[in-house]
């Protein structure tokens, strides 16, 4: 009995999902479906791996004892003082080299990276958290990563909806990085594409289609608002 | 029971892990391109493929400095940065204290003036400033036509720098206000209520009490602003004045008095694409900003407060 019961769940999942998949599949052939396809396919993956990438590092550098995380810290800031336009020259040379021009790819490494502010923010947030806890779940042997999972995300909800909202906002917006890396590409992203169609006659701008699109983020940020004020006015630029 | 030695291996281990995610980009995404853009810089290759691609050594760097463009967005940059960094810092404490004094409506006051950092750069320039803002009659073109109704002005073309400047002081204020409010928080408030009880005024105590204590948060806020200076690329192209080849706003040129560092080096590298000349022009403004940073932080002993606390 429990055996058969994955197999008809896995049946009732395929039903159920399968029409999605091919709806989106044929979300590709209409007119800006692959664009959008592409905008959301960017925003996600980097906001997610951001995100995660920045609450690892964020935590290591608050909560572990290594003498020499400071040190390391500063190069994490440091990556600040680099204008965009530095690293991007040799980046668009070398994906250009690598065939990873119009393709989503650099916005998932770039998010493997996650982003100053991201670890910065959960730095801060973890610093407050009470040491009795982890040393706790220390003594009855649970690793590193057992306490970060079961300890420190579960009760991390807030700053993860600020950091992922802000990760999303950056590739949102990004106009330069996405005209360049989708420079060849014919369906582009919502971004380029709304820009694409832009008369050479200065004032009349495909206005409905602009204000559209600052919605998503604008939905966004009101969700996690009062978190923002919150996160940023208690932890402070102290430490 | 695990000895000493071999539990503090185990957590340098453990921190090597947490945040190898973010060490892997480091490297290939900000420290090698870095140097890989030195070494481009003292070359010359095409755009698409590295081909063609000869070694001219410090060439590039001797012609940028002889290339009267060049100069011309140096200068813009600088006095760009001179008015903006510091009446940015003007309005975000000002904003900070205004929305610290009212407690109740705080959060909703800091939403408002953080939305404008929220607006994708692209629409905000566009539907915001161009049209509602600088376009003709926008509301800079109302208020002037109310003192001079026969008189016009066409804000983007003529005055493409103040706009430019405006635009981002409207944009990163709501940050700025934040972390200033942060800042707030840590000026005690009984010795700001002991001061009142003396009689000082309320410009008194913000000027002997709260902004020196403030101090090491505009030291932050002054490198902040000069990154992002540094970053000035798609807002003087969108806020150019004519729209020229194509529609694109690739091909705006920035406004007389308005073609920013950064956005030049974008032209030569992406549109002139000379990508060995523009990775020279960027780390000219790479060491600019390194050598500016650097001032800072040597003078920054003398007026940064940093509490007996």
């Amino acid at each position: 009995m429990r055996i058969a019961r994955i197999p008809i769940l896995l049946v009732g999942a395929a039903v159920f999902v399968g029409p999605v998949v091919l709806g989106l599949g044929h979300l590709t052939h209409v007119a800006w479906g692959m664009a959008l396809v592409n905008s959301l396919t960017i925003a996600i993956s980097f906001t997610v791996l951001s995100t995660a990438s920045a609450a690892l590092a964020g935590f290591a550098f608050a909560r572990h004892r290594v003498w020499w995380k400071n040190v390391v810290f500063l190069f994490v800031l440091s990556t600040l003082m680099v204008p965009w336009i530095v690293t991007m020259i040799p980046q668009f040379v070398i994906f250009y080299r690598l065939h990873l021009i119009n393709t989503p790819w650099p916005w998932v490494l770039w998010g493997i990276q996650g982003t100053p502010l991201q670890i910065f923010l959960f730095r801060q947030f973890y610093a407050s958290f009470p040491r009795e806890l982890e040393d706790a779940a220390a003594i009855d042997g649970s690793g590193r990563l057992r306490i970060f999972w079961d300890i420190f995300v579960p009760n991390s909800k807030p700053i993860i909806a600020v950091t992922a909202v802000w990760g999303f906002i950056l590739v949102w917006g990004d106009y330069l990085t996405q005209d360049l890396f989708f420079l060849l590409d014919p369906n582009g992203t919502l971004l380029t594409r709304i820009t694409d169609v832009l008369p050479s006659t200065t004032q009349t701008f495909p206005t409905l289609p602009l204000a559209l699109y600052a919605l998503p983020p604008i939905v966004f940020f009101l969700f996690v608002q009062r978190y923002i004020t919150q996160s940023v006015v208690r932890t402070g630029i102290k430490g | 029971m695990l000895g000493r030695r071999s539990r503090n291996r185990r957590e340098v281990f453990a921190f090597c892990g947490f945040i190898s995610p973010w060490f892997i980009g480091f490297v290939l995404f900000a420290a090698v391109p870095l140097l890989v853009s030195l070494l481009m810089s003292m070359a010359s290759f095409d755009l698409y493929g590295l081909k063609n691609f000869h070694w001219i050594g410090l060439a590039h760097y001797r012609l940028a400095l002889e290339d009267p463009g060049t100069r011309e967005a140096l200068r813009d940059t600088a006095i760009f940065t001179a008015i903006f960094v510091p009446l940015g810092l003007v309005v975000q404490i000002g904003l900070a204290l205004l929305v610290n004094s009212g407690t109740r409506l705080r959060s909703v006051f800091s939403a408002f003036f953080y939305l404008p950092a929220v607006i994708p750069t692209v629409v905000s320039v566009l539907l915001i400033w161009r049209i509602g803002i600088a376009g003709p009659n926008g509301l800079f073109d109302r208020v002037y036509h109310f003192f001079a109704p026969h008189g016009s002005v066409y804000w983007l073309d003529s005055q493409g720098r103040l706009i430019l400047i405006l635009f981002m002081v409207w944009s990163t204020a709501g940050l700025g206000m934040l972390v200033f409010l942060a800042g707030l928080q840590n000026v005690s408030r009984h010795l700001r209520e002991a001061a009142s009880l003396d009689g000082a005024t309320r410009g008194q105590i913000v000027r002997t009490i709260t902004l020196p204590l403030l101090t090491p948060v505009i030291f932050v806020q002054l490198i902040l602003g000069l990154i992002a200076a540094a970053q000035m690329m798609i807002q003087p192209i969108l806020l150019g004045g004519a729209v020229g080849l194509g529609g694109s706003p690739f091909f705006n040129a920035p406004a007389k008095g308005a073609d920013l560092l950064p956005a030049h080096i974008f032209d030569v590298t992406f549109i002139g694409a000379a990508p060995g000349a523009g990775a020279a022009l960027s780390w000219i403004l790479f060491l600019i900003m390194l050598g500016a940073t650097l001032v800072l932080f040597a003078t920054g002993r003398l007026w940064v407060f940093y509490g007996s606390d």
